[in-house]
């Protein structure tokens, strides 16, 4: 008799805005139905947005909507703005813009790389992919002054210059990851282990990517050749040619399984490294911010009317703010976030369901939520709850890949 | 209607626009110049939406258009006397420059604060009802799952952080006002 | 960075209660070979019941009020937290938020804790805070 079992994996699981509780039915090892219950990191950001003293404040909160993508969020913020504002940007400021974002996507698509390696017990691998990381991290630091959360968008600009000095750091940096691309390509796409990992596992079909409207890499590994930076660019993305990137340019062919999501994230690493290239040869000279006097800044949104969608290509998917404001009114009237995991998580259930409980964390960190934090998991039987860890799952995993090389 | 991709040129915002004008709708358009050295302009048509016809807009909407419309998210927005709810989506995506947002305005008046459901036509919206629902107190008739999306099972009744009247949260963090009095 | 060998690892365990990432990937950045703190003997593990410290991120959200307070009883006596980031130690810029029940110290009064302001902190500060909370815990067994 088969018996059916409830597993939940989190709550602990800081995703974006919304750290993910996944409630995962099993019969035997076979997954049949998944469920997300997802209020466990709710900070309330878009209420605290609406009520701040102003409008340059909210720039800050956005920043930490997400660590990782904390240059997306506030740029989305800061176009909506703009364009209510009817603030014209200088063209420098486009560039660094572009640049930026570029430079958060290397860091952000290494840093996934890193965690899919370690969910299937690959460490060694994530170990290196993040020595790799460190790169970034350090041109980072150089031009922004932190590390992580940057603080460089303000309304009508960027508050940092790129100096001629950071140029040179820059190129090396891009040298370094033309030559690191190839070792790294090859252990992700020619290992034995990964392939059968990651090959034909958590399909999602182009149907269902569409229905779901799922976004990003995770959209993008299914077939459907979909970018904001290529179909409704902003900053200064028009200028460069840009084309959403589908695993068929590497591999000939599209099946929507975690092994295309590695191919499509690490064809964009690439893209970003010739994109940043291209900034910083095109980059014109002048001035960095339209309104250097954040007072004046703010009189001028303060007497601003409107409402305005802003979207914007983030690492892990299209990213849309909706933000409205009224005269007189000081911090933004009505604000709305809409994070790329958020819509993706919807498509967890059709990557899920058929496949393995070993299975789980791979796909799940497939569509790149940031799983790489404390997960922990209860599994229900006849009532009584036993508590595992997020280790007992990670063994599982581990030990699938161990049966698969024998 | 096919998936997505496709040859040739796909409906352009004037002609969505178009097509809902002929049928009725009050649209209208607004747009952005994006790049430095290749201006273009990305365009969001607005359309205005009465609330008891959301899923005749939605099914026209769906049927419209060349590829299966993009969903993106359900904003709100408190007007004193009503909710504005702005339902977000993109055409023609999939192809470069040629994008553009439509949403779909519906006022919903406060003294009755509901509206039908639209899960069934378009699956990937039922969070972003759900959050509706919790943020602004908005109920949704027909609604496949209505439990809470964000906010703690046991989170007061009644209180809808979205809203900018009485309903807004008061109460905010008690623990930091405590350590903020010096206790 | 510390005077005189250890008699043991210190293992870690990691609990985010809601922060926004930038902290957790600060401590698995300070785990990788950038900064390498395995090399010392520190570890992240699994399960509260086997660490020494507890690695602490976020301001603890209402909904995770409960799940924090059952993996802090799990933990052995005595209890370490290393709060990390400037939204665990007083609530950061989420500070006023209508979803929040932190911060953590007002949650447990009776363990000791080590704060990490930055938001986020650099790896080098969050592997000083270690370092101090290890030779508390050294002082304590001398005892």
């Amino acid at each position: 008799m088969a018996h059916e079992y409830e597993l939940s994996i989190g709550p602990i699981h800081p995703a974006l805005k919304e750290p993910i509780m996944i409630r995962v039915k099993v019969e035997g090892e076979e997954i049949v139905d998944v469920d997300v219950i997802a209020s466990q990191n709710h900070r309330g950001i878009e209420w605290l947005g609406m009520n701040r003293n102003n409008a340059i404040q909210s720039i800050y909160l956005a920043e930490r909507v997400c660590g990782i993508c904390n240059f997306c969020h506030p740029s989305c913020l800061v176009m909506a703005v703009e364009e209510i504002a009817d603030i014209e940007v200088p063209e420098r400021a486009q560039y660094i813009r572009v640049i930026q974002g570029e430079l958060e996507r290397i860091h952000s698509h290494l840093l996934w790389a890193g965690v899919a390696a370690h969910e299937l017990g690959f460490d060694t691998l994530l170990h290196y992919v993040w020595m790799v990381r460190e790169k970034v991290m350090d041109v980072l630091e150089l031009v922004n002054g932190n590390r992580v959360t940057k603080s460089i968008i303000m309304y009508g600009g960027v508050r940092r210059d790129i100096k001629e000095e950071h140029v040179e750091h820059i190129r090396k940096m891009l040298d370094y990851y033309r030559n690191a691309f190839s070792k790294l390509a090859k252990f992700f796409l020619e290992d034995k282990t990964m392939e059968k990992r990651t090959r034909e596992i958590g399909i999602l079909t182009e149907r269902d990517a569409i229905e779901l409207a799922a976004v990003g890499p995770t959209a993008r590994a299914s077939g459907i050749k979909k970018d904001v930076r290529q179909d409704f660019p902003y900053f200064a993305y028009p200028d460069f040619d840009i084309h959403a990137i589908t695993p068929d340019e590497l591999t000939g062919y599209t099946v929507g399984d975690v092994y295309d999501r590695i191919v499509v994230r690490l064809l964009e690493v690439k893209q970003s490294i010739d994109i940043i290239e291209e900034a910083l040869n095109e980059m014109p000279s002048g001035e960095i911010i339209a309104e250097k006097k954040l007072v004046k800044l703010m009189a001028k949104i303060k007497a601003s009317e409107g409402e305005a969608v802003a979207r914007y290509e983030a690492p892990r998917g299209e990213d849309i703010h909706y933000v409205k404001l009224k005269k007189g009114f000081e911090p933004l009237y009505s604000w709305k976030v809409r994070a790329p995991t958020y819509i993706n998580i919807l498509s967890w259930r059709p990557m899920l369901v058929g496949y393995q409980i070993a299975d789980i964390p791979i796909i799940a960190a497939s569509i790149d939520p940031c799983m790489s934090c404390t997960n922990r998991i209860a599994v229900v039987k006849d009532g009584k709850e036993r508590i595992f860890t997020s280790d007992y799952f990670h063994e599982l995993s581990v030990k699938k890949t161990r049966r698969l090389m024998k | 209607m096919g998936v997505s991709g496709g040859g040739g040129e796909k409906m352009n915002a004037e002609e969505a626009m178009k097509k809902f004008q002929d049928n009725g709708y009050e649209a209208w358009l607004s747009s952005r110049n994006a790049g430095v050295k290749n201006r273009v302009e990305r365009k969001t048509l607005w359309v205005k939406v009465e609330r008891d016809s959301i899923r005749e807009a939605a099914e026209f909407l769906k049927n419209m258009a060349d590829e299966y419309p993009h969903f993106s998210i359900i904003s709100c927005s408190d007007e004193g006397e009503y909710m504005c709810l702005n339902y977000h989506f993109t055409l023609s995506y999939a192809r470069r420059l040629q994008e553009f947002i439509v949403t779909l305005k519906v006022d919903v008046p406060k003294d009755d604060l509901r509206i039908d459901s639209i899960a069934d036509i378009f699956p990937a919206i039922i969070y972003s009802e759900r959050e509706i629902k919790e943020m602004a107190g908005v109920e949704f008739n027909g609604i496949p799952d209505d439990r809470h999306m964000f906010l703690t099972k046991d989170f007061p009744s009644g209180v809808y952080p979205w809203r900018r009247d009485e309903t807004a949260p008061k109460e905010t963090n008690k623990l930091y006002e405590r350590w903020k009095n010096g206790a | 960075m510390i005077p005189k060998a250890f008699k043991r690892s210190l293992w870690v365990f990691h609990v985010n209660s809601g922060s926004c990432n930038g902290c957790d990937i600060e401590i698995v950045a300070a785990l990788t070979p950038r900064y390498d703190v395995e090399r010392f003997g520190i570890k992240l593990v699994g399960s509260p019941r086997h660490a020494d410290v507890i690695a602490f991120t976020g301001p603890v959200t209402k909904d995770m009020e409960e799940k924090v307070k059952r993996v802090i009883a799990q933990a052995p006596e005595p209890k370490v937290i290393v709060v990390v980031g400037a939204c665990g130690i007083g609530g950061g810029v989420f500070h006023e938020s209508y979803h929040l029940s932190g911060p953590i110290d007002k949650l447990i009064p009776d363990a000791k804790f080590f704060y990490v302001p930055g938001c986020p902190p650099r790896p080098e500060a969050i592997i000083q805070a270690f370092a101090k909370a290890w030779e508390y815990l050294e002082e304590v067994e001398k005892k």
